[in-house]
């Protein structure tokens, strides 16, 4: 991590966080700062960040708690450094159970925190280029089973128009809710058969739906998901076939 | 065990019955088909759009009932699943009950997990994974 990175640190105990802010803004890293589980929550759905530092023994949802709610609900892979006053073999297990990657002793002694940000490494790049029908994870769920996929594309294409027609109904009436909820049912659909391309297209119409924004970029996703579903029809049609021989 | 699974209770007298609360009929279809390929002891997935009408079911006593939260793409003035889980609870508190949503607003979260003892499963690739792990725990298969 650059030194412009941005951390979170997670304490309930507010001159705990701003004695760990100074010594970050020593070294040129910005922070900022959630008292609660529930805010650190927030704060990571809203921006990102290279590191969270996170009191275990917090008020309401627990360090543990917050920790597992970030893995596995946000399925963020930020890391996570989880502060304590006593390091024990529990605490010790505890921690990375709940997905942390660090445990730091305070009061935190300022080459301690340097140390852990060190660790950190730049996130990697993401693959632009992918497969427009990626049948992995339908293959694997259905381990392999080509009838069940087979009739798992039947069921897609059956419900494909459907999906369709409450998008463009939706977009067709300038109706933000319709368009919201029509585009986060379809996602689910499109993702089952791995048409990845499909469901980012149908996550942003989602996101500007809910933001109530640009009908013109709404529109203009809309007709790109169109063709893209002839084209998914056509393509899964010709699958469905190599699964039923 | 993470606070957002909450312990399954074993059927003695199992129904073999499993309700799908979700209004996408592709993905509630084809969790339906897994389900049966999945797990032999599972007689009966009966799909339901709206949790209203899973309601008027409910008696039949389903070994687990899953859940999606947003139900009200076809039925604008259907209830949300965690209204219906709240008068599911009311009723039988013991039932076993998926939260299997793309919400992740963290008060339904805490109030399902917490308040409601249900567990959470987030609707992404890892779900039929899950659904499977759990139907297989009621089951003790």
């Amino acid at each position: 991590m650059t030194r412009k990175g941005k951390i979170l640190i997670v304490e309930d105990v507010v001159i705990s966080a701003k004695f760990i802010a100074a010594l970050l803004e020593k070294h040129g890293i910005t922070s900022d700062h959630a008292e609660t589980g529930k805010e650190a929550i927030e704060k990571l759905q809203e921006s990102a960040y290279d590191l969270v530092v996170m009191e275990l023994n917090l008020s309401g949802m627990n360090g543990y708690e917050t920790a597992v709610y970030i893995r596995e609900i946000l399925k963020n892979p930020v890391p996570i450094v989880a502060l304590t006053s006593a390091i024990s073999e529990d605490a010790d297990q505890k921690y990375i159970q709940a997905g942390m990657n660090g445990i730091l002793l305070k009061p935190v002694r300022e080459e301690a925190l340097l140390a852990e940000i060190s660790k950190l490494q730049p996130a990697g790049k993401t693959n632009d280029d992918e497969q427009f029908i990626d049948l992995s994870f339908l293959e694997k769920t259905m381990r392999g089973n080509k009838d069940i996929i087979a009739q798992t594309m039947t069921i897609f294409l059956k419900y494909l128009p459907e999906n369709l027609q409450d998008v463009v109904e939706g977009v067709e009436q300038e109706n933000f809710s319709m368009i919201r909820l029509a585009a986060h049912k379809m996602k689910s659909s499109v993702s089952i058969v791995g048409l990845n391309k499909i469901e980012k297209q149908l996550i942003e119409m989602e996101q500007l739906a809910l933001s109530e924004l640009e009908m013109k970029r709404i529109t203009e996703l809309k007709n790109s998901v169109i063709l893209l579903c002839d084209r998914a029809i056509a393509e899964i049609n010709e699958l469905k076939k190599q699964y039923e021989e | 065990m993470s606070f957002l699974t909450n312990l399954f209770k074993t059927k003695t007298q199992s129904t073999g019955i499993v309700f799908i609360v979700e209004d996408n009929k592709t993905y509630a279809e084809t969790l339906k088909t897994f389900l049966y390929a999945e797990v032999p002891a599972v007689k009966e997935v009966k799909v339901f759009p709206v949790g209203e009408t899973c309601l008027l079911e409910i008696h039949r006593n389903p070994d687990l009932i899953i859940m999606d939260y947003f139900l009200d793409s076809k039925y604008y003035d259907a209830e949300t699943g965690l209204e219906i889980i709240r008068q599911i609870r009311a009723e039988k508190p013991e039932l076993n009950i998926v939260l299997l949503s793309s919400q992740q607003e963290i008060d339904v979260v805490l109030q399902a997990t917490k308040e409601y003892k249900c567990t959470y499963l987030k609707k992404d690739r890892e779900a039929f994974d899950k659904v499977s792990e759990i139907t297989r725990e009621i089951y003790q298969e």
